[in-house]
């Protein structure tokens, strides 16, 4: 007899399809990306893998800025919801308390959601630990429209009360990867053509523009050691032509892949 | 096939008393309380077994306890009271929003409905209580209450110190108000606001004649009826706590009222509540009466005032003296003499209105009927099962969602045992919407685990009004309708001294 909450990964797992936004005063209305200032409603698909019952499981939801690394306590509290299930029964929750994405992270979404009942108890850590916890899935996708050159920002967090090492290694991903978000973002993911990427990297640089020679940019970014609870940020950046792209940025410690987020480029005509 | 509703909206109830809040407004100072709402079958088929829960609210401060409700069957029309607890503390004043699931297997209906949270404050210098809300803040400042003339309190614990008037009696709601004390004694000396002044600052001042309503829904007058009801139990616990429930402490104005109430005696423990609640309820009944539900004062204020075009009006005040020509009767249609000036500041001028009239309470029923056992033989596992027919004035019986009925029972040591009463067809409730509403307690267990259970009990059968606005009205439609009022008719204060009829409905011998 167990109850086993799941918000399911995606993949890569930090683009999970059971967790979106709906933009706009009605929670209820068709997904779609949030939008800088206008306030957005978090939903979450919770199934229950056991073979019990499970009565007024908790789901709690977050938002952070485009970030890897991110744990429980450096992440932004939105609200909570409650939801029943029967054995093998998945429900669409809603968080009402409103989610209004600030200009600061430019409308990125880097959205989590997790359930839980004292049935069946989160682990006893601040850390979401996303890829091997089924109560917790994230979404962590950032959509830059741009007409040649793009970057986007991003902070790097050890939420670790020790110094920690980290590598990130950066890489073009299959736009197909994205078929599965498509019913949540409107027409944005629809009929995407790929496009040619050029001089992708990594930098420190707050704004990097065409006549910056990059400084520290590589693709698979040398060593970071960070100190407790330290935040880097960093910026990718590069060039889009015709099309768009799918970049995921990979977090690793020394042993595994602890935190990810994704840019999508969509090369924007001109005019 | 089933379809759920929730028609109206979900209305407070304090713990206190138990007894709903006017108008079903959240009020943050009492911290936690329950929210109710009614949940219809809108369908023509019966529902078979449903989970009905929150899911969620719009305010991370409002902290739901998670429970899910079982319903074993709601037939089709059929309407069903729930409630869940909800500690208010953190919430922000304003309207909210929660959303509410009725979950049948693989099926689940989402309801999302509003609420309104006002935060009620003290404000120790001037002396006045204010209510927060979107639109601005309503003040009042009370300057005479009607009370008996002697009392049986006296029993002031601490000397009373003229030059710290300024008691904020709503700390004695936030430390003590979620707790029931079996020797808890009700005792007031003031019942009745009969003279206070309000006013309102609206937010932001407005251009025009007409300002927004409180919530874009109640009048304004619901605010006072909340701030009147909280501060009359704040001052029955604070008599209790240590014998500083002068309501004239917290207003600074005066001393007692001008007539001489009867006295409400309440033997303690239970009973006490229960006279707390209904003291407390005649005091928002006689504030609501003596306004008029139709067309509240600042409305009618500014029906009578339009200011010259270009400028804006930055406060109102109300200045109201309520002469009680009646006893107020809970729940009957009593007379109350009232004057009162209204006065709108602009950037430019100053405008003035009187009314000198008389109002009537229109929260009443004609008659209820109950019908309960005299004997409970708990040794036969037998139940006490309370059944209530409730008429309104025009003769017609009210059913379902139209009432917010609780049955609430004094043991013989002064237990308070307190529980609901259905029209939803569900056992103990034999029919729906056939107006006769029903709950049941088994005794059993109380036997069990205090011998003391056994005896006489006492029984208060309190019915309050829903409200039944609906959301396609406008504002103005709305605020004329208001809920939360009791219509029972348990308690009378009138004005000859002695000792006010304070009414049970029945008894029953638990054996």
């Amino acid at each position: 007899m167990s109850v086993q909450l799941e918000v399911r990964d995606g993949n890569p797992w930090w683009l999970s399809t059971d967790i979106w936004t709906v933009s706009g005063d009605d929670p209820e209305a068709p997904p779609g990306a949030p939008i800088v200032g206008i306030p957005a409603y978090l939903w979450a698909s919770v199934r229950n893998n056991g073979n019990t019952a499970v009565a007024s499981a908790t789901v709690r939801f977050y938002w952070a800025n485009p970030s890897v690394g991110f744990d429980r306590n450096t992440a932004n509290f939105i609200g909570s919801a409650f939801v029943s299930l029967d054995p093998g029964q998945a429900q669409d929750v809603l968080c009402l308390t409103p989610w209004v994405p600030a200009f600061v992270n430019g409308g990125h979404e880097c959205v989590l959601a997790e359930a839980f009942h004292s049935s069946d108890p989160l682990p006893a850590s601040p850390a979401f630990n996303v890829p091997v916890d089924r109560h917790v899935a994230q979404r962590n996708l950032s959509v830059v429209m741009a007409l040649k050159q793009f970057s986007a920002r991003f902070e790097i967090h050890n939420s670790s009360r020790k110094p920690r090492t980290f590598r990130l290694r950066v890489q073009e991903g299959d736009l197909r990867e994205l078929q599965a978000l498509a019913p949540f973002y409107g027409k944005l993911l629809q009929n995407l053509k790929p496009g040619r990427v050029g001089n992708l990297r990594l930098t420190d640089a707050l704004c990097p523009c065409e006549e910056q020679a990059p400084k520290n940019s590589t693709l698979d970014h040398a060593p970071l050691q960070l100190a407790p609870g330290a935040r880097l940020g960093l910026t990718l950046a590069g060039e889009i032509e015709g099309g768009a792209a799918l970049i995921h940025i990979r977090q690793l410690d020394e042993r595994r892949e602890v935190g990810g987020l994704s840019v999508l480029v969509v090369h924007r005509q001109g005019g | 096939m089933a379809a759920f509703a929730i028609v109206h909206r979900p209305f407070a109830s304090e713990p206190f008393t138990g007894l709903a809040l006017p108008d079903g407004i959240f009020e943050t100072s009492i911290g936690v309380q329950r929210i109710n709402a009614h949940v219809t079958n809108t369908g023509a088929a019966a529902a078979g077994m449903a989970a009905v829960y929150i899911e969620s609210s719009s305010d991370p401060g409002i902290v739901v306890t998670p429970q899910t409700h079982f319903v074993p069957d709601l037939t089709g029309g059929a309407t069903r009271l729930f409630s869940w607890q909800a500690d208010f503390s953190a919430a922000v004043p304003g309207t909210h929003r929660v959303s509410f699931v009725v979950q049948q297997g693989a099926a689940k209906t989402r309801i999302i409905k509003k609420i309104f949270v006002t935060r009620v404050l003290f404000e120790p210098v001037s002396g006045t209580f204010s209510a927060q809300f979107p639109e601005g803040t309503l003040s009042v400042r009370f300057h005479e209450f009607a009370g008996p003339e002697s009392t049986c309190c006296g029993k002031r614990k601490q000397p009373h110190d003229p030059d710290q008037k300024a008691v904020n009696l709503l700390d004695y709601i936030r430390r003590n108000g979620g707790r029931r004390d079996a020797s808890f004694v009700f005792c007031l000396s003031q019942y009745l606001p009969a003279s206070y002044t309000l006013t309102f600052t609206p937010n932001p001042p407005y251009a025009g004649q007409y300002s927004d309503l409180p919530f874009s829904d109640p009048w304004w007058k619901i605010l006072l009826c909340v701030i009147a009801l909280l501060l009359l139990i704040a001052a029955a616990i604070a008599e209790a706590v240590d014998g500083s429930g002068d309501v004239t402490v917290t207003g600074g104005g005066g001393g007692g009222g001008n007539e001489n109430c009867c006295g409400v005696g309440a033997e303690g423990g239970g009973s006490s509540y229960i006279a707390a609640g209904l003291v407390a309820a005649a005091a928002a009944v006689a504030t609501a009466a003596g306004l008029s539900d139709a067309r509240d004062p600042f409305r009618r204020g500014q029906d009578n005032t339009p200011p010259n075009a270009g400028e804006t009006t930055l406060g109102e005040q109300v200045a109201v003296q309520l002469d009680y020509v009646e006893p107020v009767a809970l729940g009957k249609p009593f007379a109350v003499g009232v004057k009162w000036g209204y006065q709108r500041t602009t950037d430019a001028n100053t405008y003035a209105f009187g009314v000198s009239e008389t109002q009537h309470n229109v929260h009443v029923l004609s008659r209820y009927e109950l019908n309960a056992p005299d004997v409970v033989l708990t040794y036969k596992e037998e139940r006490f099962v309370i059944r209530g027919r409730f008429i309104d004035k025009d003769e017609q019986v009210l059913r379902g969602g139209a009432l917010f009925v609780q049955c609430f029972m004094v043991g013989p040591a002064g237990q308070l045992i307190q529980f609901e009463m259905q029209d939803d067809g569900n056992w103990p409730d034999d029919k729906p919407n056939d107006g006769t509403y029903t709950g049941q307690h088994d005794f059993l267990r109380d036997v069990r685990k205090d011998p003391t259970a056994r005896g006489i009990w006492t029984y208060y059968v309190i019915a309050q009004d829903v409200n039944q606005a609906t959301p396609d009205m406008t504002p103005e439609q709305a605020a004329q309708i208001i809920g939360g009022m009791v219509v029972t008719h348990q308690l009378v204060v009138d004005f000859n001294g002695g000792t006010c009829p304070f009414v049970p409905d029945g008894h029953v011998n638990v054996i």
